[in-house]
This record gives C-alpha cells, structure tokens and sequence, in this order.
C-alpha cells in the first residue's frame, strides 16, 4: 500500500450544496494541504472519509481499508482533529486520558503525558480555562497517543496566533519524520500550508480544481506582470489563468522557470498558494 | 552544514540543494563517507516538501555524488578520480562555451581565442 | 462503551453541584412533610434531567462527531446512553429508596410494602420515561427533547392513572394484590419490552444519522 488515503468519486448532495465526483489520493509518507473557501466542502469531504456523513457515490479507502466496511479497523490507526468539536469544556487533561484509555487499544498513556508536558500542559486545568492555542494543543496530544498512522485535522490552525501556529506546524513535522506517517491538514490560511504540504488539493464548491504535488504549484508557477501588449503577444499555452486590471495583465504561469529563460525580461514573481487559488477562482483562459 | 534557500531565486528548490550540496562535497566540507541528513529532516528543517528533498537526492545519487543505502540512509560516495575528472571537465567546458559566445558575439576568430587560452594555461 | 460511561461519569460529577442542591433541598422537604411519594417523584424527575443532560452536554461540545472519529462504533455510543439511563435510574432508586426510609424512620411509622410499592411505581415511570425519550432526543436532538420530556412526564403519568383506575374497575388490582410477585414480574416484563424496543428504534435513528448540520 503506497497511499494513505483514495477518494475516488465522491458524491455527496445537499437541498442547497453537493460534492461532484471528488478525486484526490494522499500518497503515504506526505502532508496533503486540503484548501477551499469556508463552504467549499472540505469538512463535508472529511466527515465522508471518516462515515460520519453517509455518501451518495463513490468510493474511499483509508490505510488501504474500505472507509465503511473497515471503520473500526482505521479508526484505531487514525488521529483526528476538528477545529470546533471536542471533550466537554468542563474536562481536564487528565479526564481525557481516563476516557480515551478506555477507547483506544493501544492508548499510549506515558505518550500522551509526554505530549502535555512538551506542550506545557497542566493535567487538572478544566478545558474552559485553557486558551485556544493550549486547547487545539490537547486536542494534538489526544490524537497522536494511540500512535496514529494517519492524521486527519480540520481547520486546525485557524484562529490561532503565528507563533502557536508555528509550533503545531512543527509537531506535525515531526509526526511526518516517520515515513509510514501521513497527514490530510484542511485549512483556508494557506500560508500555513506553503510552508509545510507536499500536496495541495484545492476544491471550490464542491468540485475538486486540482491536486498536484506542491512543487508544480508554488515551487514552479509564478505570476507575470505585463502591458496589454505583450499580454497579447503571448501564447495560449503559455498562461494557465489571467486577470486583467486597469494597468495591466497578471497572468498565471504553468513554468515560472521555462518562461523567464524564454523572455529574460519579463517580471516574474513566485506564485504561492492563494494566489494561485484566487487565479482558479476568480481568473480567466486566455 | 549550511544550506540557503531561497524561495524567489531563479533556479528551483531542488536544483538549489543539489548545486549546493555538490559545492560542498567538491571542496570537502562534507568528507567523503560522510552521513547526510535524511530527507524528512532535511525538508522539516528547511520548511519544503520532502518530494523536493527526494528529487534533489535521487539527482545527486544519479550524479554519483552521494549513496542511498536502504534502512541507513544517504552518504557521500567515495570519491572517484575518473568520476571527478568528467565533473571538472564538465565544469570547465561551461565557463569556456561562455567564452566562446561572448568571442562570438563580437566577431574574434577561434585562432585567437584559442591562443589566448594556450597563453593563459601556460601560467603567463 | 466503558470510556463513554466513564465520559458521561465524569461530565456529571464537574457537574454534579447544582443537582446536588436540588436533591438536598427537596430531600427536607420530604423528610419534613412525609410524603415519600413526593421525594421518590422529584427524585426520579430529577433522574431523567440528569439523562437529559448528559445529551445536552454531548450537543454543545459537539461530542458525537468527536466520538465517531475515535474508535467508537455508533452502536457503542446508543449502548452506552442507554447504560448511563439504566444506572441514573438504578442510583435514583437506591438514593430514594434510603432517604424514604430515614424519612420514615423520623417520623416513627416504618412501612416498608408501601414504600417498596411507591418505589415500583416510580421505578417503572423512570424505565418507561427513558424508553420513550432517547428515541425522540436521538430523532430530534437534546433541546427539543426537553419539550418531549415533558410531555412524556405529563402521558406517563397520566397512563399509570388510567391504568390504575382501569384496574379498580375490573377489580383487576384484587387479583394483582393477591399475587404480588407475579404482577411484579409481569411488569418487569412489559418494562423489558418496552427499553428493548426504545433501544432497537434508537440505533435504528442513529445508525443512519448525518453527523454535523452544515456542510
């Protein structure tokens, strides 16, 4: 098995919104970046992959098991993570382990102390003392001590300050050093994921846009600068996406590379993620 | 070992690491034999992907600059003259294809640059 | 299912203040008036605001959805709630059952087949009560489900009166006293019925429940 996670397909209809035939894979040992607006359907993707939500079409495979046959099988090998739905507010960190203990076979109790005191912490505070960074902290903790192959967290860097952000972005860094490892991270600040998937699967509503590895995204698009002019001189094939302002073109880059060796002038800069998306949602095919 | 990235420079993320690395194995800083990061820490430490580690790995591994011995890790390969030899050979024959165009360019005859070079090979 | 037990548990003991006062106060007031009937009908009313209540904790962490990404299968989480009722009630019992016979005991006129009497009947309206609830809390969440509590309270009641009155007229209740034993069990057995098919109906719900209103 070299994938973490198959989605093939996947329909799922609403009175007022639906997901189209949602495709993507996680290959194992990657950090997949799922984006979209908020309402483009990933956390409708995500309650899919885990049954919480039954599904119209398709199919899912999690760990190389069927998502619905296999539930409680995947269910012991994944950790997930919601961004607004927990443990009471009223528990302590210490509850949280009388319960999951109870849960998981292979609750890693030592693990999951060890969790807390790296993150600082206390065992006996109620949840609805902790802030929010400290709570979203517990939540990883509590992920991550059964020992998890796969995690899955949704919207798990939102709201919270950079610098918290940046110390979760980096438990997830280290979860990935084992190469059995993999983790889908659905977010909207992408900025976040810049900096640490290997895969960017972007859907807007309801339909996946693309997935592809981040190396074809930021580490090789890039968005040219130009005058109508020589906007018009350039060829189809050349841009992927473009807009046009009042002084100006930007156009969006398959190959930032093989396009400034082409034309040595032109202004070119990296694209990073949401620019990209913006040009998807918003830009036009030349 | 230090190894600078820059996301706005004109040589993408791999082709950095790999010019880099070589950099450091020609002129010894990384001895040969020598262990080299493995690509998850290589990619955690320098916030990139760790498909971008892989490629920049498998292309110094094809050069036969380093050597991926699987379960252990990747090293620096033990250093082979005939190997060296074609690397600087190829090095040199860049800098002079610049030479040539820039005599091209101005319309100075291969005679002429080629005792220029012969000149400058002699030490005078 | 243990963890969720012990979830359920611990959320009522962070808790448990505010039910404790209640329970205090009215046990005085019925040790004062004397009335077992009284303290055992509060106590098992407040016994099911104690089931309701774990629902309502649940709702607003958004437990469920939580609970399904662990290694819990939906039938784990019905079995449990219906374990957590069963004990809440089992507890409501004994609590009412000692705290009737203090009372009783107080006021110098111990009798304990009335007391055993009073504490079936309110035993049964308990088990009746949840077997009607849980399905309509796990068909229309825990707030609406305050609403049906209520009026399961108002229709249990009101059968066990009908009941009664319907047996005094066929002079049913005669033969029931004669043989207490029997109706007990007869009644433990209709009981029976009643949680199995409340708990059946209730997996049923949950088991084709879309977790999280939005998309």
């Amino acid at each position: 098995m070299t994938e973490a996670l198959h989605i093939e397909g996947l329909c799922k209809q609403y009175a007022d919104f639906q997901l189209n035939r949602v495709t993507f894979s996680l290959p194992m040992g990657c950090i997949l970046g799922f984006v979209g607006e908020n309402g483009a359907g990933k956390t409708t993707t995500i309650k899919a992959i885990l049954n919480l939500i039954a599904i119209d079409g398709g199919s899912i495979s999690v760990l190389g098991l069927d998502h619905k046959k296999d539930e409680q099988a995947i269910k012991e090998q994944i950790g997930v993570v919601f961004d607004n739905s927990g443990f009471h507010s009223c528990l302590t960190a210490g509850d949280i382990e009388s319960i999951l203990k109870r849960i998981y076979k292979n609750w890693d109790g030592a693990l999951y102390r060890g969790y807390l005191k790296k993150f600082d912490l206390p065992q006996n505070k109620q949840i609805k003392q902790f802030s929010k960074g400290m709570t979203m902290k517990l939540n990883i903790a509590a992920a991550l001590a059964h020992r998890p192959r796969l995690l899955i967290l949704d919207e798990a860097t939102s709201g919270l300050d950079p610098i918290v952000r940046e110390e979760i972005l980096d438990i997830f860094l280290d979860f990935i050093q084992d190469e059995a490892h993999s983790i889908l991270i659905s977010s909207h600040i992408t900025s976040d994921l810049d900096k640490i998937a290997d895969y960017i699967a972007f859907i807007h509503k309801g339909n996946l846009v693309f997935s592809r590895p981040k190396d074809e995204l930021a580490g090789k698009m890039g968005v040219l600068k130009c005058s109508a002019l020589d906007f018009q001189k350039l060829r189809a094939s050349e841009i992927l996406r473009y807009r046009k302002s009042q002084f100006g073109y930007e156009a969006l880059l398959n190959d930032r590379y093989a396009f400034t060796r082409r034309h040595p002038d032109a202004v070119v800069d990296p694209a990073n993620i949401e620019e990209i998306m913006l040009f998807y949602i918003r830009g036009e095919v030349k | 070992m230090d190894i600078i990235i820059s996301n706005s420079s004109d040589k993408p993320i791999y082709e950095q690491i790999t010019s880099q690395m070589k950099g450091l194995i020609i002129s010894g800083a990384l001895p040969e034999g020598s262990a080299l990061p493995s690509m998850r820490l290589l990619a955690k430490e320098l916030r990139i992907s760790v498909i971008t580690t892989k490629r920049a790995y498998a292309d110094l591994e094809q050069e036969g600059f380093i050597e991926t011995v699987a379960g252990k890790g990747s090293f620096v390969a033990r250093k082979n003259s005939e190997f060296f030899r074609e690397e600087t050979l190829r090095q040199a024959e860049e800098y002079l294809q610049k030479a040539v165009d820039l005599a091209k360019s101005s319309g100075i005859p291969c005679e002429e640059l080629a005792e220029i070079l012969s000149v400058l090979y002699k030490g005078e | 299912m243990n963890g969720l037990v012990v979830k359920d548990y611990i959320v009522l003991k962070h808790n448990i203040k505010f039910y404790l006062m209640l329970i205090i106060l009215y046990a005085i007031i019925g040790m004062f008036s004397n009335l077992s009937s009284f303290l055992l009908g509060v106590l098992s009313v407040l016994g099911i605001s104690f089931v309701m209540g774990t629902f309502g904790y649940d709702e607003a962490a958004k437990w469920d959805q939580y609970a399904l990404s662990l290694a819990v299968t939906r039938r784990a989480m019905v079995r449990a709630k219906y374990l957590v009722a069963l004990l809440l009630t089992a507890l409501t019992v004994v609590l009412g059952f000692l705290l009737s016979f203090v009372s009783q005991l107080v006021h110098g006129n111990p009798n304990i087949v009335q007391l055993m009497l009073h504490l079936g009947v309110f035993t049964s309206a308990m088990l009746l009560m949840t077997a009607l609830m849980l399905p309509c809390i796990y068909r229309f969440g825990a707030e609406k489900g305050r609403a049906v509590m209520i009026l399961c309270i108002l229709v249990v009641a009101g059968l066990e009166g009908l009941l009664l009155w319907g047996l005094e007229q066929t002079a049913m209740l005669r033969i029931f006293m004669a043989s207490p034993l029997l109706t007990a069990l007869l009644i433990a057995c209709v009981l029976l019925f009643f949680l199995s098919l409340s708990y059946h109906i209730s997996l049923n719900i949950y088991q084709k429940k879309d977790l999280g209103s939005s998309h």
